[in-house]
């Protein structure tokens, strides 16, 4: 299959639908529009199910539904949505069931407005909802790793009994970029002999996220955190750049990092040794990346367009060994390259 | 009596990349309007780009209270050019967006306003001749009004090259000769422009307004 252009809310459709998702509730809202849309237009040609919820409280239960029944099930929304989903969204985990939430964060509180923003870095990586729960999230930066992580998203999802978020920003939902589809590298999955499909010849399944013995939920939450720490263990991303001389280390995920990508090769260019840590799991946050990082490293700058999230993640990394600075702007602003070079130059010429 | 050109085209094709161009190429012969008619989705729109357009002496319509709301309304200022001696160049939203052109329909009848379909061939609904007529058809049902030209965006975003645009010229071709309408303009990135002389007057160069340069 050739390249095709894609806006980022298409491709996420389509990775879904390539990854086996024949299954998609929703409910409307900007900036992630295109990809009820886009499922919409091309669930029935595949014999799959677009259904436009009441709301997004009926989305994420439908999703609840149809996860238990064993099916590869997806829903999307923007950060108020995502607000709404969190019940359901706790449902799932509690009942260790498997689907793909898709997040484009738009500018927070409350409604806030409809322009990029990633101030749902807490909600996505400590939980969201009520109750001792992760999600896994994924964090891409362009519209190609957004697809190969969806792809992927699906199996890990299955493999984990666990709900997968992938985060994106209004910018990656809508902007447009080649892309192409590969198959992911495969895992090993088990079958879902817990999914309600019809009790048959077999003891019949039930989901549920209900446990009234305060010591056996005592024991569910227990097994679900050794989940937790075996993704900590064994599915942490990360990109470095530029990192093997470096004197300042950017940290920055999804659409900032690619900004500050750029803003490295300013400051090398200005004589200034940086390098960027790009996570790409958000959870499990990559702090294995921190222990390859060279001794030249003086001081961090945590960028996200919030106003300081990922940034506590960073320092609890770095351990307090080197200063952790942060800049940031939100509401719906994104960073300049000259603002963000402004500040790295402060903290180079502090520590010099 | 200036023109009155309408852009329409499913959304990614490049209508409004193409609507500045064009603005671009006819600034400074008369006054010259840019309506930025995308009241549906809020990224990515020619109002982005109005201070630049300003800067040459371009009108640019749009809701200027609220610039990066999708607020459906619509200024009155946008009758008012259709009906006066303006050149105008409606940038309409993507897909759904051509509902609202139903609004303008008997201002554009009356003006023969000229209206344009862009199309790119590397796009998942229009790779081929019946997905572009599909979404002719579609902008027309929406728009209550008919398609009078193709204009060629073939392109894969930076990884654009010259054999792009010819595979979409020989897509366009066929489109054209089955919908009975010309192809007007093929578009380049400027780089590409020496490798494309055999379009001759039909090759239109395009710089790109709207990508956040920043984002590598």
């Amino acid at each position: 299959m050739a390249k095709q252009l894609m806006k980022g809310n298409e491709a996420i459709g389509e990775a879904a639908i390539r990854a086996g998702c024949r299954y998609f509730f929703g409910y409307p809202i900007t900036p992630q529009n295109e990809v009820p849309e886009y499922m919409a237009r091309r669930l029935p040609e595949v014999g799959g199910v677009f259904l436009q919820a009441e709301s997004e409280v009926s989305a994420i239960n439908m999703v609840y539904g149809a996860a238990g029944a064993g099916a590869r099930v997806m829903t999307s929304s923007s950060s108020p949505g995502i607000s709404l989903k969190q019940e359901g969204i706790s449902y799932i985990a509690g009942s260790e069931l498997p689907c793909v939430i898709i997040n484009i964060i738009r500018g927070g509180p409350g409604l806030g407005g409809i322009q990029p923003a990633q101030s749902d870095y807490f909600q996505a990586t400590k939980g969201g909802g009520h109750g001792d729960y992760r999600l896994f999230v994924f964090a891409p930066a362009s519209v190609q790793e957004m697809v190969d992580l969806i792809m992927e998203a699906f199996d890990i999802a299955d493999y984990y009994r666990n709900p997968v978020m992938v985060l994106g920003d209004g910018t990656l939902g809508q902007m447009m970029e080649p892309v192409e589809f590969k198959e992911p590298k495969k895992r090993d999955l088990p079958p879902k002999d817990w999914a309600t499909t019809g009790a048959k010849g077999r003891k019949r399944n039930i989901i549920n996220s209900l446990s009234l013995v305060a010591e056996q939920l005592e024991e569910h939450n227990w097994k679900l955190q050794k989940k937790y720490q075996h993704m900590k263990e064994h599915e942490q991303r990360w990109e470095l750049y530029k990192c093997d001389d470096a004197e300042l280390v950017l940290a920055a995920f999804g659409t900032t990092a690619r900004i500050v990508k750029s803003v490295v090769n300013q400051l090398r260019e200005q004589g200034i040794k940086a390098g960027l840590l790009r996570p790409i799991t958000i959870f499990p946050f990559p702090d294995k990346a921190f222990a390859q990082l060279p001794d030249t490293v003086k001081a961090f700058l945590t960028v996200e367009m919030n106003t300081g999230q990922m940034v506590e993640d960073v320092r609890l990394a770095v351990n307090g060994k080197q200063p952790v600075h942060f800049f940031g702007r939100t509401g719906g602003i994104v960073p300049t390259p000259a603002e963000i070079i402004a500040k790295a130059k402060e903290i180079m010429g502090g520590v010099r | 009596m200036g023109r009155k050109i309408v852009i329409v085209g499913d959304y990614g094709s490049g209508k409004t990349e193409f609507s500045l161009n064009l603005a671009k190429t006819l600034a400074g012969q008369g006054k010259l309007v840019l309506v930025d008619l995308d009241i549906v989705n809020p990224y990515f729109r020619s109002r982005e780009a109005t201070e630049l357009l300003e800067s040459m002496g371009v009108e640019v319509v749009y809701n200027r209270d609220y610039r990066t709301a999708d607020l459906p309304a619509l200024s009155p200022r946008i009758d008012a050019v259709l009906s006066g001696p303006e050149t105008v160049i409606l940038d309409v939203g993507g897909d759904g967006g051509a509902v609202v052109l139903g609004r303008y329909r008997p201002l554009l009848l009356k003006q023969q306003a000229d209206i344009w379909l862009v199309v790119n061939c590397m796009r998942p609904f229009t790779a081929d001749p019946a997905g572009i007529i599909n979404a002719a058809r579609r902008s027309e049902g929406k728009a209550r009004l008919s398609i009078t030209a193709l204009i060629n965006n073939t392109n894969l975003g930076r990884e654009t090259q010259a054999d792009h645009l010819r595979h979409g010229a020989e897509i366009l071709a066929r489109a054209s000769a089955q919908m009975g309408v010309p192809v007007l303009f093929h578009c380049a990135r400027p780089h590409l422009i020496p490798h494309l002389r055999e379009f001759g007057d039909s090759l239109f160069a395009m710089e790109l307004s709207l990508f956040p340069a920043d984002i590598i």
